[in-house]
């Protein structure tokens, strides 16, 4: 089913100022997406839309077949938890937790924290930061806290992950390693995986690229 | 989300203390004043009980009239023009028909007990030193059903009055006045006739000089006959089965006779104006103490919230609705509450039981010692109103936070 945007428009203000015009775009099941172009461009915007977080000023959009403007606040919540996966530029960790805690948040909203601790500390392991599971985030490095978040967002099994420059914030090295994570989760479980980046060469280790040029999908990327 | 409020109130241990403590100043500062308050409300209440029951029946002042006079000196047929119409009050206040009274006050259900009493003043001597009393003479049996006061006996018991035989309990200022002890005999004299000889069988010290300076009881067929009056009764104090039916019964018995009838209240008049005042008062401070600790709450609250916003916009992306999000901070303020307003209860009990075993250099009823309550309305009161300022205070904040969306906060990180 995956993800469909038809004639999706997004325009803020009065008088209101167009960021995207009309896209029509789908993404498969499976598929990792990049969406990438200069600042202004509007690919955080519809990575917002796409991921539930926001609805388009006009058009459609449907996920997994359904539309989110059609959900109660509580169907919308769940389709998130159980669905959806998000990794920001900033971690966004919470800093009385520990890792692990913070990896068990999902989780924990579904009553599940008790059946998906071993799960989880595989997990920390797999991104190389088992250690950190009982550290604050205060005592974890940039790029450790960003593959908790990852972690994070990749318990729950979702069937579509959107990363908003999750590599924004980290050195080369860690960057580097944040993109292996996601080519390796795209590969192996076959995950829907929308990232947004504006370095090309992370947007190019995606499947396919979308490049968004004044909030239009530029003809010689898509 | 306890757990995560929980977690997130121990993170910054030094702004939970302060309100907890914040909440447990206010919370203690209400158990102080109202256990001062209301152990000064019982010990007043007692010791206006001990003189006015649930319902005081006693006999109203009349005036002379023509009418009433003129068939006691001329028949019908005389036409009787006074050149000086009959006026004054009729002789002492007494009831018209107490076995009347006796008889109703039998038959009512609500009426646990009643007891008569006969006051005359007088004066009591011994050897050279005289004394004016105000003479009560009770049914011992009865009275001690209806008021608290054999508790105050100091020597000797209000029963050694059963009986009769010239037995007379006397108040501890009258006893130090005339230099007598218990076992002592003491005469008495009301005006009529020669002094009689009176065996003094208790003592009584209510620890209040208005009372304990001027009080004598005798049996009351005693003091009748001392009086020359048998059979006369001045008041009856009743006892009901419920306080609070006082007004209605003393509205209703007033209808059946001449006789005053008051309810405790009614007496009282000016007392409870004084309870009035009082709990204005603390429900002003009380007021005024739980809007400051509910600013606190507010405060910080909303304070953490702003601080936490990146934090409350990964829990709604992960799935955590604008419920869940209500529930962590009100959580949040209702843990404070709960934690402030248990510890200012103990705070509250602690400094009151100083207060308490603080000696006096006079007397409070019975002992030198503040009357304080420990009623535990009191601590219910304080509760409740602590966790109701936490919830508010917390609320506002609390809903706000709850209709931060996601992308709001994460535009507004940007």
């Amino acid at each position: 089913m995956g993800i469909v945007g038809k004639n999706v428009v997004k325009q803020f203000g009065s008088p209101p100022m167009v960021i995207l015009h009309g896209l029509d775009l789908e993404i498969e099941d499976g598929e990792f997406v990049s969406i990438s172009g200069r600042s202004g461009s509007g690919k955080s915007t519809l990575l917002y839309l796409l991921s539930t977080l926001d609805n388009p000023s006009d058009g459609v959009i449907e996920i997994d077949g359904v539309s989110p403007q059609k959900m109660t606040v509580n169907e919308l919540h769940r389709f998130r938890n159980e669905k959806i996966g998000f990794i920001f530029q900033f971690h966004y960790l919470l800093p009385e937790l520990t890792g692990l805690e913070n990896v068990l948040l999902g989780p924990r909203n579904l009553g599940l924290e008790k059946q998906k601790k071993d799960e989880a500390l595989a997990l920390l392991d797999q991104l190389e930061v088992y250690k950190q599971a009982n550290k604050f985030p205060s005592e974890m490095s940039g790029g450790e806290q960003q593959r908790v978040a990852i972690a994070r967002a990749l318990i729950l099994s979702p069937k579509y992950l959107f990363a908003d420059e999750p590599t924004g914030n980290l050195d080369s090295v860690s960057g580097n390693k944040v993109m292996s994570i996601l080519e390796e989760t795209s590969q192996n479980n076959n995950m829907t995986i929308v990232l947004v980046t504006h370095e090309r060469d992370y947007a190019a280790r995606a499947n396919r690229e979308i490049y968004l040029v004044d909030g239009r999908i530029s003809e010689n990327y898509s | 989300m306890l757990y995560l409020a929980i977690r997130q109130m121990l993170s910054r241990k030094k702004q939970t203390s302060l309100i907890v403590l914040g909440i447990s100043f206010g919370t203690m500062i209400y158990i102080i004043v109202a256990g001062l308050q209301f152990g000064f409300r019982e010990y007043l209440t007692e010791q206006l009980l001990n003189n006015t029951a649930h319902v005081l029946i006693k006999g109203s002042e009349r005036d002379l009239s023509e009418k009433e006079l003129r068939p006691r000196f001329f028949d019908e047929s005389t036409l009787v023009r006074w050149i000086v119409p009959p006026a004054g009050k009729r002789d002492e206040v007494r009831l018209v028909n107490p076995q009347g009274w006796f008889q109703r006050l039998e038959e009512d259900p609500d009426v646990l007990a009643y007891a008569p009493r006969f006051s005359i003043n007088g004066i009591v001597s011994q050897g050279r030193y005289r004394h004016s009393v105000s003479i009560t003479g009770i049914d011992p049996v009865k009275q001690i059903k209806v008021t608290s006061l054999e508790d105050y006996m100091e020597k000797g018991s209000l029963m050694e009055l059963d009986g009769g035989g010239s037995k007379i309990v006397l108040g501890s200022g009258v006893l130090e006045t005339i230099g007598a002890k218990v076992g002592d005999t003491v005469r008495l004299s009301i005006g009529l006739g020669e002094p009689r000889p009176y065996r003094v069988v208790g003592s009584i010290h209510l620890g209040n000089e208005q009372f304990d300076k001027v009080m004598a009881l005798g049996n009351i067929h005693d003091i009748q006959t001392l009086n020359l009056s048998p059979g006369r009764v001045s008041e009856i104090s009743v006892a009901l089965t419920d306080i609070n039916l006082s007004h209605e019964k003393a509205a209703l018995w007033s209808l059946f006779s001449r006789d005053e009838v008051q309810g405790w209240e009614e007496a009282n008049a000016q007392f409870m104006q004084m309870i009035g005042i009082q709990d204005l008062m603390r429900a002003i401070l009380t007021g005024a103490i739980l809007l400051v600790a509910g600013f606190g709450i507010y405060n910080v609250l909303s304070i953490m919230i702003s601080q936490k916003k990146k934090e409350i916009a990964i829990l709604r992306s992960i799935g955590y609705g604008p419920n869940r999000i209500l529930e962590l901070f009100l959580g949040q303020g209702l843990i404070l509450g709960f934690i402030g307003a248990l510890f200012g209860i103990l705070l509250g009990i602690g400094v009151n039981l100083i207060i308490g075993s603080i000696e006096l250099s006079f007397e409070v009823g019975k002992s030198n010692h503040l009357p304080i309550s420990f009623a535990p309305s009191i601590f219910a009161t304080a509760f409740a109103a602590a966790l109701i300022a936490a919830v508010i205070a917390s609320f506002l904040p609390a809903f706000s936070a709850s209709k931060m969306t996601p992308l709001d906060i994460i535009r507004e990180e940007m």
